[in-house]
């Protein structure tokens, strides 16, 4: 909330678009075979590798994040950063597969393509998840999934449906799904044009095309 | 307890922040773009359901760690003032907390509140806002200044050095000779030289106290939050809050409906022509100079200085980052520089 060093463009509109395909665009897979080849590889600034709505994540919040990307096959295609610091793609044939030797305090789950989750997958992840590790499902709105994820006992807590939508001059917004927090949201982002005022109106009852369901997910008890 | 942020947010202390027993699990609303600072973020936590979020997390790493860290200072000297209308207008804060090597994470009370700016910009008609916007501010710098006076004491050479011929100096340093000429220095010097042995106010500055830090409460009619303390310093010459809000207001003013105006047309609205902002800008003025004992013969000497200095911040504060003489600040400075000389401060300020 400082000063900026001048005013915010006149521009309009996100520069960045979603892609149909979330994990062709996230994980290039001439990238990942190159990755795979090498190892750990080089470590990418996240304009380049992950799509471009990830910046409304708070990956800057985590020493050990982890980003997957279910295939159909139930092959998974990962990456694994640091605060904002991210290791290149690789790819594993399950996600039981996938090196654990540590736990990671946030996992994004990026199944938006995945039409149904298996119930077996809650486990698993609260098991790569420190206690208190917070993991953000990215999929279609499904209002039974927030009650599996309890009936799985597994220890993890689903909060309320989020969602992640885009704002003015390529800017991305995670915020819970309700009107109050779309208000909040909204002012604490006025528009900078009227083009953006108009658009903000017509969306208020129209669904915009690039909003992402977002649920996030703690495990095991947030509070003492 | 939380695992982000290497767990410093613990429950006991979001409790404290929110001032009851939070209900997990907790919901985030939190905003990035490709142009955020990479090196600051800010994230509001509210509990799953909830109508409001209760806390504001606020993480920086490098300068921006220690920039943080300055403005809990503030706030806690702020806060430790006697003077309820300071205290009020402070959210209570936590940290900061070291989260990592060079990172801090600092986090406030959520105060359901609006910023000037986010008002501004996002009403139909904003100058019925202009009225009232001025009048809190006015009053909130008007208690900030009564609580925070350390002395008046004449205007001395020191003084001048000090608050007016140094900054002007670093700033002619980094923008170059051929953008700030010897002769705008010196002439902005003895201007200030003038009024040597005049009684001036020595208080604390917010110093950075533009729309967006200035929050409106929903709850009551007047009152103002104030956020965002980095740059506060304990001892500075008085007037330099007031001339910052009145030159950022009338920039940030949607002139155009949801549009911006030109920077120099805007400074000009505010400082030069006799426009309807103007007749705000006056009254505030000598509000504010008739309540701190600032002369005001000193106004446009220390609005150039004050565009000077913010030039300056706005290079340091990113490193590697390069003067650039076309930024607000530096034009503003070019455009007061050469205001013709029947401009209504100058008249006002005799």
């Amino acid at each position: 909330m400082t000063f900026p060093a001048n005013k915010p463009s006149r521009g309009v509109g996100d520069r960045n678009s979603i892609p149909h395909s979330a994990a062709s665009r996230a994980f290039p897979s001439s990238e990942v075979a190159q990755s795979s080849a090498k190892g750990t590889g080089p470590a990418h600034t996240q304009g380049q590798v992950l799509p471009a709505w990830s910046v409304a994540l708070p990956l800057w919040a985590s020493d050990h994040w982890l980003w997957l990307v279910p295939g159909s096959s139930g092959s998974v295609r990962y990456r694994s950063g640091a605060i904002t610091k991210i290791l290149a793609a690789k790819q594993a044939p399950t996600l039981d597969q996938i090196p654990s030797t540590i736990s990671y305090s946030l996992i994004v789950l990026d199944c938006r393509a995945t039409r149904k989750l298996p119930d077996e997958l809650w486990s698993r992840l609260a098991e790569m998840l420190a206690p208190g590790g917070l993991l953000l499902v990215c999929c279609l709105r499904d209002k039974r999934l927030p009650g599996r994820m309890r009936a799985s006992t597994c220890g993890l807590s689903p909060s309320t449906w989020h969602v992640i939508e885009p704002g003015q001059e390529g800017n991305w917004h995670l915020r819970p799904a309700s009107s109050s927090m779309r208000r909040l949201t909204l002012e604490l982002n006025p528009p900078y044009t009227t083009r953006v005022w108009l658009a903000r109106i017509l969306y208020r009852w129209l669904p915009q095309r690039r909003t992402i369901n977002c649920l996030p997910v703690w495990r095991s008890r947030v509070l003492g | 307890m939380i695992a982000l942020l290497n767990g410093v947010l613990s429950g006991e202390l979001l409790n404290e922040v929110a001032g009851k027993k939070v209900r997990d699990p907790l919901s985030l609303l939190h905003a990035g773009g490709p142009d955020s600072g990479r090196d600051r973020r800010l994230a509001f936590l509210s509990e799953a359901g909830a109508e409001q979020p209760f806390a504001v997390v606020k993480w920086g790493r490098g300068a921006w760690a220690r920039g943080l860290v300055r403005e809990q200072a503030a706030i806690s000297q702020v806060r430790a003032t006697s003077n309820p209308v300071l205290l009020d207008s402070c959210p209570p804060s936590w940290g900061p907390f070291e989260s990592g090597p060079d990172t801090v994470v600092m986090i406030q009370r959520y105060i359901p509140s609006r910023s000037i700016y986010s008002q501004l910009r996002g009403n139909l008609w904003p100058r019925l806002l202009v009225d009232d916007h001025f009048a809190r501010v006015s009053s909130w710098l008007g208690h900030f200044a009564q609580a925070t006076l350390q002395a008046h004491r004449p205007l001395d050479e020191a003084l001048i050095e000090e608050h007016i011929e140094a900054p002007l100096r670093t700033f002619a340093q980094l923008f170059g000779d051929d953008f700030v000429p010897r002769q705008a220095i010196d002439g902005i010097t003895c201007a200030a030289k003038e009024h040597l042995g005049q009684s001036v106010p020595l208080i604390a500055k917010h110093g950075d106290l533009w729309p967006t830090n200035l929050l409106s409460p929903y709850s009551r009619a007047g009152g103002l939050y104030v956020v965002d303390w980095e740059h506060y310093r304990q001892v500075s010459l008085g007037g330099f809050d007031m001339l910052f809000f009145c030159t950022t207001y009338s920039r940030d003013f949607p002139w155009r409906p949801m549009g911006w105006m030109e920077y120099e047309v805007a400074l000009s609205r505010a400082f030069i022509q006799r426009t309807w902002l103007a007749g705000h800008v006056e009254l505030a003025l000598t509000d504010y100079h008739a309540a701190i004992e600032l002369p005001r013969g000193l106004a446009p000497i220390l609005l150039a200085v004050l565009m000077a200095r913010m030039s300056v911040r706005h290079v340091e504060a990113m490193p590697g980052r390069t003067p650039d003489p076309q930024a607000y600040w530096p034009r503003v400075f070019h455009a007061w520089r050469c205001r013709p000389s029947n401009s209504w401060l100058d008249v006002w300020a005799g």
